[in-house]
C-alpha cells in the first residue's frame, strides 16, 4: 500500500490499442503521467480519441502493447471483472449529459456506484451515512435539499450535471473522470458548475480529469495537455488481421 | 437493494408494454392451463360413463363396437343375444345384477331402449352416481316412457305426453303410431349417453313388434293396446347386458366363461379397460389441442424475448450508465434474465387465478353445455409441470436479450453512440 500511496494516479507507457471495429487505426501514446492530486485538463476536439482514452483509463477497455497503471495498479493485471470492480472503487464519472437513470430518485442516483464499491460504500458510512452524505453533497453543489426524492427525470440539465457530480464524488474516490460535463450548460452556469465541484475535488483531495475542446477553461487547472501532444492516431500500413 | 428498486421502476417506466406482456403470457398460461384441466375432465367423463359395472355382454364381436353401441348407443349391433342365454348367464352364482339392453327403435333420431327398472337403480356413471329422476319415475304401465334430459328438453316433452316410436334407428322410418307411449318420468341430466335415450320396458319392445315380421308390417294384423296388455310376451332377444358382479375378483373367469359360452357365441368386456382403449383413439384430438396451447405458449415467450430485446436500443444509455459505475457485463445480463422471470412469474401467477375464476363461472355451463365436468382443485402435479415449464421457458426468454445486452455493453463500454 505505501507504494501505491507514492504511485501517480494516471501512468501510461508505451500504449497502443486497435479499435476492433476500425482495425485498421491504431491509437499510441509513448508515455503519459498524471500525479496525484492534479486538476488536468486535456484539450482536443471531438473525434481526437478522447472516449477512447477515458475507456482505457477506467479499465472498459484494454490496450493491445504497453501498460496502463492507474494507482500504481496495473490493470492488465486485472481480469474483466476486477477491472470493474476496480473502476467501481476508484474512479467517479461524469459524463457530457444524460448521466442518470432517469426513472430512478435522485438519491438512488447518487448511491448507486456504492452498489458496486464495498470500500467507497464503507467510507461514506463511516462519514454519516449513506443518505446523509448524499444530502451533504448534493446540498454543497447547490442543489436544495428536498431534491433527493424526486425523479431524476423531472430535473433541468444543469441540476443533472450536479446529481451526476456528486455521484462521482461519493464514497470519495481517488479520481474524478469529467469528460465535457459542462458542454451542455450555458456560460453563467459553467462557471458555477466548475466551481462547485473544484470545491468538493479539493475537498475530498482527488485527482481531477477533464477532457474538453474548450480551451477558456484552461484557467481553472493545475496543467493543461493538448491531445496532439500525448497521443497519435495512425492508419495502420498493411493490416492483415 | 437500490439495484433492485431501479429494475422496478425501470418497468414501471415502461409499464405498457410490460402490462401487455404479461397479459400476452397469462393468456397463454390460461388456455394451456384451460387445455389440460378440460383434457383431463373430459377424460374422467368420459371414463364416467359407465361406474360399478364389471362387465358388458353381447354378440360376439369387437370389445370397441360392443362397448359403442351398448354403452355409446352408436352404431349397430350384428347380433342379438338369445333371451336363453342372458337367463342362462345372469343366473350365475357370481352375478349381483343385471341390465339388459334391447336396442333397434328410434324416436326422432334418439335410440329407444328396452331394459328393465334395474337400469334406473344399478346403472351408475362418475364416480358411482346413480340415475335421478327430474320428474316422474321409472315404467310402470306397458306403454311407459322414460325420456333422457336431452330427449326431453330438445323436442319439449314433459310428464304425460304421448310420443310414438319409430322402427330402425332412422328418424324417417316406418312409424309405431298406432301404439303410443306416455311419458312416465323424465330423468335428470348426467352427461351421458342415457341423457339422449329414451327407456321403456323390454316387454313394451316386444309389444310393439307383435304386428310386424322382418322389419315391416304385417297387412291387416291389428293388436289392440289392451290385448298386448294382457299377453304375456317373454323378450325372445336382447342386444347386450350390462352386468356387476358381488366381487371384482371373479372378473376375469367371469369374462372367460362368457367368451366360451357353448350355445352361442358371446363376448365379454370389461367397460373400464375398453373405454381406456377407445380412449387412446379419440384421445388423438386432445393431444393435438394441447399442442396448439403448447404453441402458444412458445408464442408468447417469443413476444417476451422480443418485447426485451426491443428495449435494449433505447437502455443503451442505461447500460452504459451501469458500466461505468462499476456494473459487469454479467451484472446486466443478470437484470434482464431477472426481468424476463419477473414478467412470466406475474403472468402465471395471473394466468392461474383468471383460470380458475373462469373456470367458477363457467363450471356448470360446460357440464350442462358437453357433459364435461370440470373439479376445480388445487393444480395438479401435470398443471404445476407445466407451469414450470412455463417459467424456464421465461427464463430462456432472457437469455437472448441478456446475451445481447452483454455483448453490447462489452462494446459500447460507457460511450453510446447516439
Amino acid at each position: 500500500m505505501e507504494a501505491h500511496a507514492l504511485a501517480d494516479a494516471v501512468n501510461l507507457r508505451g500504449v497502443e490499442y486497435r479499435w476492433n471495429t476500425r482495425n485498421s487505426f491504431t491509437l499510441s501514446i509513448g508515455a503519459f503521467q498524471v500525479p496525484r492530486g492534479e486538476r488536468l485538463l486535456l484539450l482536443g476536439p471531438s473525434g481526437s480519441g478522447k472516449s477512447t482514452l477515458l475507456s482505457l483509463l477506467t479499465g472498459i477497455a484494454s490496450v493491445q502493447a504497453g501498460s496502463v497503471e492507474i494507482l500504481g495498479q496495473p490493470l492488465n493485471e486485472l481480469h474483466g471483472s476486477g477491472r470493474d470492480r476496480f473502476r467501481a472503487e476508484h474512479f467517479g464519472i461524469i459524463f457530457q449529459m444524460f448521466n442518470l437513470l432517469p426513472y430512478g430518485a435522485v438519491i438512488d442516483n447518487v448511491l448507486l456506484p456504492l452498489n458496486f464499491a464495498p470500500a467507497r460504500r464503507a467510507r461514506t458510512v463511516a462519514a454519516g451515512g449513506l443518505e446523509s452524505e448524499a444530502r451533504r453533497l448534493l446540498t454543497s453543489l447547490g442543489l436544495p435539499g428536498d431534491i433527493g426524492r424526486q425523479k431524476a427525470a423531472t430535473l433541468s440539465v444543469g441540476q443533472q450535471q450536479r446529481v451526476a457530480a456528486a455521484r462521482a464524488l461519493i464514497g470519495s474516490p481517488e479520481i474524478i473522470v469529467a469528460d465535457e460535463p459542462t458542454s451542455a450548460l450555458d456560460d453563467n452556469r459553467q462557471q458555477d458548475f466548475l466551481d462547485l465541484l473544484f470545491d468538493q475535488v479539493d475537498a475530498s483531495g482527488a485527482t481531477l480529469i477533464m477532457v474538453s475542446h474548450d480551451r477558456r477553461l484552461a484557467q481553472h487547472f493545475t496543467r493543461v495537455v493538448e491531445f496532439a501532444d500525448i497521443l497519435t492516431v495512425s492508419k495502420t500500413e498493411g493490416s492483415n488481421r | 437493494m437500490i439495484i433492485a428498486r431501479l429494475a422496478l421502476q425501470s418497468l414501471r417506466n415502461r409499464w405498457i408494454t410490460v402490462l401487455l406482456t404479461i397479459l400476452a403470457i397469462s393468456v397463454s398460461v390460461m388456455l394451456l392451463l384451460g387445455v389440460e384441466k378440460v383434457r383431463s375432465g373430459a377424460r374422467d367423463s368420459f371414463a364416467g360413463t359407465v361406474s360399478g359395472a364389471d362387465v358388458i355382454i353381447g354378440a360376439r364381436s369387437g370389445g370397441m363396437q360392443l362397448l359403442l353401441y351398448s354403452v355409446f348407443r352408436i352404431g349397430n349391433a350384428t347380433n342379438n343375444v338369445t333371451w336363453r342365454s342372458y337367463e342362462d348367464i345372469v343366473s350365475r352364482k357370481e352375478v349381483a345384477w343385471a341390465i339388459p339392453l334391447s336396442l333397434g327403435d328410434s324416436h326422432r333420431g334418439y335410440r329407444v331402449i328396452g331394459t328393465t327398472t334395474d337400469y334406473f337403480e344399478h346403472l351408475k356413471y362418475r364416480r358411482g352416481q346413480t340415475l335421478k329422476f327430474a320428474a316422474g319415475g321409472p315404467f310402470d304401465d306397458l306403454f311407459d316412457v322414460v325420456l333422457g334430459s336431452e330427449v326431453a328438453s330438445r323436442l319439449g316433452y314433459s310428464l304425460g305426453d304421448q310420443i310414438t316410436l319409430a322402427h330402425g334407428a332412422g328418424s324417417i322410418g316406418s312409424q309405431h303410431d298406432d301404439l303410443p307411449f306416455r311419458v312416465s318420468g323424465i330423468l335428470a341430466r348426467t352427461g351421458t349417453p342415457a341423457d339422449k335415450s329414451l327407456h321403456v320396458s323390454l316387454k313394451a319392445i316386444e309389444a310393439i313388434h307383435v304386428d310386424w315380421r322382418s322389419g315391416s308390417r304385417i297387412p291387416g294384423q291389428v293388436t289392440s293396446a289392451d290385448r298386448l296388455r294382457q299377453m304375456s310376451l317373454p323378450p325372445s332377444a336382447i342386444t347386450a347386458a350390462i352386468i356387476g358382479l358381488k366381487s371384482r375378483l371373479q372378473v376375469i373367469s367371469f369374462q372367460r366363461a362368457v367368451n366360451e359360452y357353448r350355445a352361442e357365441p358371446l363376448s365379454a368386456v370389461l367397460p373400464g379397460l375398453a373405454l381406456q382403449e377407445m380412449w387412446a383413439l379419440v384421445g388423438t384430438a386432445e393431444t393435438a389441442l394441447l399442442g396448439v396451447s403448447v404453441m402458444v405458449v412458445v408464442t408468447s415467450m417469443l413476444g417476451l424475448s422480443a418485447m426485451i430485446l426491443s428495449t435494449l436500443n433505447e437502455r443503451r444509455r442505461e447500460i452504459a450508465i451501469l458500466r461505468s459505475l462499476g456494473a459487469r457485463p454479467r451484472t446486466i445480463a443478470a437484470l434482464l434474465v431477472g426481468e424476463a422471470t419477473l414478467l412470466t412469474l406475474a403472468g402465471i401467477a395471473i394466468g392461474t387465478a383468471a383460470l380458475y375464476a373462469v373456470l367458477m363461472v363457467a363450471r356448470p355451463l360446460i357440464d350442462r353445455q358437453f357433459g364435461i365436468d370440470i373439479v376445480i382443485q388445487l393444480p395438479s402435479t401435470t398443471d404445476a409441470m407445466l407451469l414450470l415449464a412455463i417459467l424456464v421457458g421465461g427464463i430462456l426468454a432472457g437469455l437472448l436479450p441478456a446475451y445481447n445486452a452483454y455483448r453490447t455493453s462489452l462494446a459500447d463500454g460507457m460511450m453510446v453512440r447516439t
